[in-house]
């Protein structure tokens, strides 16, 4: 597992130089165990005549793009040894991504969002309020982008108390009975941005009773389509976050269903993402090219975790900026960067239905 | 038709009106939507608004030199039922009821176009006009996403119904009941290709193929390859030059590269679709111009059963090489539209058609001119079609 590999290096602060040659090496090693093993992933290599072995530098290794995950089931393990399945939530009227997860690369998102999680947020499991419903699933093998979440960052918790009941309205008995309980220690909230904000930011003076969450620490991450239309800013969010509950110690991850477990946080200290030993970022004009700092374009997020299927080299749809590497007054190493959300989508033109 | 139920969907001064086929107070209105547009700096900055300026002027001189049957008038009310995803088709659907004399309905795309929204303006000016009031009572725009009950409702009172769209969107507007006598056009999904005699094209100067190929860059890439009569495939007719082949590409590339901006969006769009290609086409041989992304050619070298589904995006071609004319007989099914050509003869292409009892390609033009909409259009004479010929005799 190449999360083993990995375990003498620092999470966050492994300097770009140290990290360049074993990462390097990982995603190597990852794009030929992909091309023996996914049948979809060799004909790419094979057709556009991409020689794996003489690559050289991280940024020549094939991406595939996310849509793909939508279009095809891509597999590098026989279908036998998937335990887990992932499934984007997708737009409307599109096929969601589908991921496949044997039990070692389960595992291994697992380890990863572990480590992650207990060097940017809280390494002590602390009670855990879900702002959201209880997924209530009786399959844990299959599982869409918003309950893979809830499970996944669940482990973190302990006495996990779900905001909403069935009917999606706040419980706010429930939420009395957590804050009553737990509400006078470090606690921890976690959600999706915009149920965070649809639920807990606009919804929760309801009764005209305030309720105060200073000692709860947030973390939410997620749900981007959404947000785009209630246009809020991330400072607006937190202004409302910090007046209306109290609440300022607040983390924002930005991660994709298809590299779940190597995910980015926002440093609360200098308000960028930074990247982990297990991911790295690298930012692209429409041509592709290779953008330095401080020009935004699409982003292309690297993971040395997928192995059960092709998804450790990505290209996403969505607009980012590499702000700096190394250097962030935050203390971490490694790239820091802001995101814009998703590539503004041009005007589509065709009388076709098929894509 | 209940006049009660008419007023809740379309305008209460709604009346339905027919004309005389090509009439001159619609003639008028594309001479003046000619001219509107090209007055509208924010008009003039859309492609496609300039290509339709263009256009209207281009049929009202055509239509001018008509000669006139004794009478031919629109069939009552049109309904048109427009893509949601091409942002000025509305536009030529609406010409088309417009120039047979009938009085339209015409669904817009729900998306937020630009090119939509200065269209519309231009065309509600117009409208004010004294001169235009009888137009402005017979026609009306709506848009409304996918509401079953307005489609019912307009199915069950026109005249003629246009259907533009996927087989789908066909298939689920027609379970609309029209009435007996209602007429219905449908532009379906078509597919289009080139073909090229490179004996001949070779023997051309280097001028003439760079023409050429500026005119090959106009069909590909300014609908983005997504208009049903923007080629997909290219098929070289005659011995097999790699080298020349390459020479054409590599031009190309240069025009694309100084000519055409991607955005974001669209370059994620052609590298997911050129992939998607790779995985579900197995007699792909090869991808060739990759690093750059202006430009995508997947060659193959075996047989094909079918190139009806095999579509680039924003600039992604597939060629093949064939030694005869006869051998593209198994790539043009019912769902061919247009065939671009350079160096094939008239006869040539009827024999073919003939000989080999083809029921698809509806037209046949010259590299450079796949996207000029004609009055024919998808095999109908549109403007016959939507109306209704009295005799005299």
């Amino acid at each position: 597992m190449n999360i083993e590999k990995l375990k003498n290096f620092e999470t966050f602060s492994t300097t770009s130089l140290i990290k360049k040659n074993i990462f390097f090496s990982l995603i190597k090693q990852l794009s030929f165990h992909h091309y023996k093993h996914c049948i979809e992933y060799k004909n790419i290599i094979e057709k556009l005549k991409i020689n794996l072995k003489k690559i050289d530098n991280v940024e020549d290794f094939p991406m595939i793009p996310v849509q793909l995950f939508k279009h095809f089931d891509l597999l590098s393990v026989k279908r036998e040894k998937v335990v887990k399945k992932l499934i984007s939530s997708g737009t409307s009227g599109q096929n969601p991504s589908k991921i496949y997860l044997d039990k070692n690369n389960a595992l291994a998102q697992t380890k990863a969002l572990d480590t992650i999680f207990q060097k940017m947020v809280s390494d002590k499991r602390l009670p855990m309020l879900i702002v959201d419903r209880n997924p209530n699933l009786d399959d844990r093998n299959i599982l869409n982008a918003k309950s893979a979440a809830i499970y996944g960052f669940s482990i973190f918790g302990k006495n996990h108390s779900y905001l909403l009941n069935k009917e999606n309205k706040i419980d706010f008995d429930n939420l009395s009975k957590f804050l009553n309980l737990y509400g006078k220690e470090k606690f921890l909230i976690f959600g999706f941005t915009s149920m965070i904000f649809e639920k807990l930011i606009n919804n929760i003076n309801i009764k005209k009773k305030s309720y105060d969450f200073n000692k709860g620490i947030l973390v939410h991450g997620g749900g981007w389509k959404r947000m785009e239309n209630l246009k809020i800013s991330n400072k607006n969010f937190k202004k409302k976050l910090k007046t209306k509950l109290n609440l300022d110690k607040i983390f924002n991850y930005y991660g994709l269903v298809e590299q779940t477990g190597s995910i980015f946080f926002e440093s609360s200290k200098c308000g960028y993402f930074h990247t982990s030993i297990f991911s790295d970022i690298i930012i692209r004009d429409s041509k592709f090219r290779v953008l330095g700092k401080k020009s935004k374009g699409l982003i292309q997020l690297l993971s040395v975790l997928p192995t059960s299927y092709p998804g450790h080299n990505i290209l996403t749809e969505d607009i980012g900026e590499i702000i700096g590497e190394d250097d962030c007054k935050c203390g971490l190493k490694g790239k820091y960067f802001k995101i814009y959300g998703r590539a503004k989508e041009a005007e589509m033109r065709g009388c076709s239905d098929v894509i | 038709m209940s006049s009660n139920s008419t007023k809740e969907i379309l305008n209460k001064n709604f009346k339905v009106k027919t004309f005389e086929a090509y009439n001159v107070l619609s003639l008028n209105f594309l001479n003046d939507l000619s001219n509107e547009i090209k007055k509208d700096k924010n008009a003039m900055r859309h492609p496609d608004l300039i290509y339709l300026m263009f256009w209207c002027n281009k049929q009202v001189k055509k239509i001018k030199s008509k000669k006139k049957n004794f009478l031919v008038v629109g069939r009552g009310l049109a309904f048109h039922i427009c893509p949601s995803n091409v942002p000025t088709n509305f536009v030529y659907s609406f010409i088309f009821g417009l120039l047979s004399g009938n009085s339209n309905v015409v669904k817009i795309p729900s998306k937020d176009f630009k090119e939509k929204k200065i269209i519309l303006s231009i065309i509600n000016r117009l409208f004010k006009k004294k001169i235009y009031k009888v137009l402005k009572e017979s026609n009306h725009f709506i848009e409304y996403s996918s509401d079953d009950n307005i489609t019912k409702y307009l199915s069950s009172i026109c005249d003629a119904r246009i259907i533009w769209g996927g087989d789908k969107t066909i298939n689920e507007i027609r379970k609309n009941w029209i009435p007996e006598r209602t007429i219905e056009v449908t532009f379906s999904d078509r597919y289009s290709f080139s073909i090229i005699n490179i004996d001949k094209l070779k023997k051309q100067n280097e001028k003439y193929l760079e023409l050429l190929i500026k005119n090959f860059f106009y069909d590909g890439y300014v609908m983005g390859q997504k208009a049903c009569n923007s080629p997909h495939f290219i098929f070289w007719l005659g011995k097999k030059d790699l080298k020349f082949q390459n020479k054409f590409w590599g031009k190309l590339n240069k025009i694309v590269e100084n000519k055409f901006k991607f955005d974001e969006v669209q370059a994620v769009e052609k590298y997911t679709n050129l992939l998607s290609n790779v995985i579900k086409n197995k007699n792909f041989s090869e991808v060739k111009y990759l690093k750059n992304n202006n430009l995508f050619v997947v060659s193959s070298q075996k047989k094909l059963n079918s190139i009806e589904n095999i579509r680039g995006v924003n600039g992604t071609f597939f060629q093949k090489n064939i030694s005869k004319l006869s051998e593209l007989k198994d790539y043009v099914s019912k769902k061919c539209q247009t065939i671009t050509y350079y160096g094939i003869s008239k006869n040539e292409f009827k024999n073919f058609v003939l000989e080999y009892n083809l029921l698809g390609v509806d037209r046949i033009v010259p590299i450079g001119k796949s996207l000029e909409i004609d009055l024919v259009w998808d095999g109908y004479d549109v403007i016959k079609s939507l109306s209704r010929e009295v005799t005299y005799k």
